[in-house]
């Protein structure tokens, strides 16, 4: 079910009355109904991959049952080990098989010994990449002694399947998530009407920013041989604002929803594009995610500690296995690494947490040189967008090298100017707002209720205008 | 909770309300906008640009043009149903021009170009119903309609009647792009469109019911254009032209007529000057 689907704006309702009206009483109906609701939330794609959500929540859960029965540290580690190899493997099987297999039939090719190799007939289930990292993240947590294992078998499948951010995320921490499964919620009006905004600009960044930059952005990258230069730019423009729209857009409803039944989920996005350098983007940029593979990857492996070649050894390690997550391709790898080398000067010269928050200085010099910053940083960030949007390897060398090439002066061939101008009004926007967690967050503070309305109509309106259609998330394909 | 909901339930009912209420707004306007317009003219001149540029309504006794750029025979045929309640007419003058055959008209409601404006031109119009489901976007159809309809007052509905509209100049340039762009489809070149054949059809057929000349004519292209129209679509023309002609259907088929350079707009279109010397030309006939 997609969030900008007529299924999910009637769905939603009913869990919605169903939850506060009909299981308020019962904490552990109401996460039965939690449960009952994501899976069918989840079924609706193909109810076939469910079984491998109950699989995987299953071994996680009995996993922690062992932890709790054992101090000893054997079977500990075989615990951890038995949900880190079922879950990666999982990911493994549906996700990289054939990637590995080609991969290694074209290494063998390469030097001169051909072998015949076969493709498995493999559909990606949805969200797997998401939910396997949430179950990964509970076994670990609690390996750790971070987080006592649940008993609660109710509360954990609800934790594992919860339907707002079963898909795409964020990835949340059991941590975080799981105890708010243990205790009665309570319904908050300001919480509510926040989750509410929050799904409004949610579904505003994605229908209109993102779905229109993707009809554009489409276009070149499917074409690129046929357009100029200044075209082919303006084409890694679309995407990066199709790519954020998409995804801050998916977590912003992901994390409204689940306000309006009163959970919290963590922040994903913290406008980005607004980054100074390329430290400070991964610190705004899918944040679930980078905190996770910091937490669980990078720190294990030592971090920023040890020698010199350890730390690049490091960076290198969790900026392409990040990459690596996004899907089984090549052109993930070269992205994460172009990120690690983007990254790695500012990390050495030690730098990287140089720009911790927004600037609150108002003097135009700073204001000045922090728009330079950023446009640097943009651009940098774009020109990995080109390797995250490629088919192929091949594809994004010869679209850089269209490029570069001596059109570059030229004027695009394709200039939407409605879409260029809501995109230029939609950076305005998160600008003055970019201290709140969300554009909309706060907004009786300054703004009169008439005003609001106003507001809220024209977002409605403009999402209802401006949509292209039901258009899938691009990160439900990781 | 009943807070939350009370004021959810507010802020849909009043959403709702507006929409509603710009909706009967609307309605309202287009029955005063559609009671504006004369009822009855002796000579209606539809097509696409090439009749809308050369023809000049305002040299016929009582004529009106409802020809506009771009305009394929299915949504001509729309705006005459749309009409046929409140206007009457004695004659039809019809755009008849090889390009009109081409299956590039099919795709009006996808093209990138085109569709955003086709949709705005043919929302109270259009007959979608009647189309094949790959030509057009119901999505963008309601869209459009939501917007045009139930946000604001709108005072612009009648954007479909088209008119006479020309300028003054002369660019003779590559008549190639004009070509592609009339009789190719990403470079291959394009099919005879049986939908527009239909509906030319259901023009004649609509004539016929509602007893209008049908007067089918051609404005002149220049030499550059002409010599470049894809083989098959002379043969096409001239088919249809005999099938017509066997109906009584008078033709002014001026397409191959010899105007000088500083009478065309471009190589497919006349400008002013030209379209004012086939007008005449055009009334000398119908005499």
């Amino acid at each position: 079910m997609l969030f900008n689907s007529i299924e999910f704006a009637l769905f939603l309702p009913i869990v919605f009355i169903l939850y506060w009206f009909i299981c308020h009483r019962n904490l552990k109906i109401q996460n039965i109904l939690l449960v009952v609701a994501s899976y069918i939330f989840y079924g609706w794609w193909d109810w076939t991959f469910l079984f491998l959500i109950i699989f995987s929540s299953f071994v996680d859960y009995f996993v922690g049952i062992g932890f709790s029965k054992t101090e000893n540290q054997k079977n500990r580690n075989l615990l951890l080990l038995i949900s880190v190899t079922v879950n990666l493997g999982l990911l493994f099987y549906f996700k990289y098989f054939n990637f590995f297999i080609e991969s290694f039939t074209e290494a063998f090719t390469f030097f001169g010994h051909s072998i015949s190799s076969q493709r498995l007939n493999i559909i990606l289930p949805v969200g797997i990449s998401f939910y396997t990292f949430q179950t990964l993240s509970y076994s670990i947590d609690v390996y750790k002694h971070k987080l006592e294992p649940t008993k609660n078998l109710g509360a954990f499948l609800a934790y594992v399947s919860f339907f707002p951010q079963l898909v795409a995320g964020p990835i949340e921490r059991a941590t975080n998530l799981l105890p708010q499964f243990y205790e009665k919620r309570k319904f908050e009006y300001s919480k509510a009407v926040d989750g509410c905004r929050q799904i409004l600009w949610g579904l505003f960044k994605k229908i209109v920013i993102a779905d229109n930059c993707a009809m554009h952005a489409n276009d070149i990258f499917n074409n690129f041989q046929d357009y100029n230069s200044s075209t082919l730019i303006l084409g890694t423009v679309f995407f990066a604002f199709q790519i954020y729209g998409d995804f801050s857009g998916y977590s912003d409803i992901a994390i409204g929803t689940a306000r309006l039944f009163g959970f919290n989920l963590m922040q994903n996005f913290s406008f980005p594009y607004f980054s100074r350098d390329i430290a400070e983007f991964w610190r705004r940029w899918h944040i679930s995610l980078s905190t996770w593979f910091r937490d669980y990857l990078y720190i294990p492996l030592g971090g920023s500690k040890g020698s010199l070649l350890s730390k690049i050894r490091n960076v290198f390690i969790i900026f392409i296995v990040s990459g690596f997550w996004h899907g089984a391709n090549w052109t993930y790898i070269i992205w994460g690494a172009l990120n690690a080398c983007y990254f790695l000067p500012i990390f050495l010269l030690n730098k990287n947490r140089k720009n911790l928050s927004f600037s609150k200085s108002n003097s135009l010099l700073n204001y000045s040189t922090d728009l330079v910053k950023i446009a640097f940083t943009f651009s940098l960030t774009c020109f990995a967008w080109i390797f995250f949007r490629a088919e192929n390897l091949n594809h994004a060398l010869q679209y850089i090298a269209g490029i570069f090439s001596t059109s570059l002066i030229e004027k695009p061939t394709v200039l939407p100017y409605k879409l260029i101008c809501i995109t230029i009004i939609f950076i305005y926007i998160e600008w003055i707002t970019k201290s709140k967690e969300h554009v909309l967050q706060n907004l009786q503070d300054k703004i009169s209720a008439p005003l609001r309305f106003v507001i809220y109509s024209l977002l409605i309106y403009s999402i209802i205008i401006l949509s292209e259609g039901e258009q899938e998330f691009i990160y439900f394909q990781f | 909770m009943i807070k939350f909901l009370k004021k959810l339930a507010v802020f849909g009912v009043i959403f709702i309300v507006y929409t509603l209420s710009m909706l009967i707004i609307n309605s309202y306007i287009i029955v005063t906008e559609q009671n504006n317009i004369s009822t009855h003219t002796n000579i209606l001149i539809a097509g696409d640009s090439h009749m809308q540029k050369a023809v000049v309504t305002s040299e016929f006794k009582d004529a009106l043009s409802i020809a506009q750029t771009a305009e394929p025979y299915h949504v001509t045929y729309w705006k005459l149903k749309f009409l046929e309640t409140t206007y009457t007419y004695d004659t039809l003058i019809l755009g008849f021009s090889h390009h009109n055959f081409s299956s590039f008209n099919d795709l009006k409601f996808n093209d990138k170009i085109w569709s955003t404006e086709m949709y705005k031109r043919t929302y109270l119009t259009n007959r979608f119903e009647y189309l094949s489901a790959e030509y057009y976007s119901k999505n963008e159809f309601y869209k459009t309609y939501f917007e045009r309809m139930c946000i604001y007052p709108n005072f612009n509905h009648f954007k479909f009647m088209g008119g006479y509209k020309n300028l003054d100049i002369s660019k003779i340039q590559d008549s190639q792009t004009t070509i592609d762009r009339h009789f190719y489809i990403k470079g291959q070149e394009a099919e005879i469109s049986n939908t527009q054949i239909a509906y030319l059809d259901s023009i004649y057929e609509f004539c016929n019911t509602n007893d209008i000349k049908l007067i089918l004519t051609s404005s002149p292209v220049h030499i550059k254009y002409k010599n470049k129209i894809p083989a098959k679509y002379l043969v096409k023309y001239e088919a249809k032209k005999m099938e017509f002609n066997t109906l009584n259907i008078l033709i002014i088929d001026q397409y191959k007529a010899k105007y000088r350079d500083d009478e065309y707009l471009n190589v497919d279109h006349l400008n002013s000057k030209g379209s004012k010397r086939f007008t005449r030309e055009l009334i000398n006939q119908l005499k």
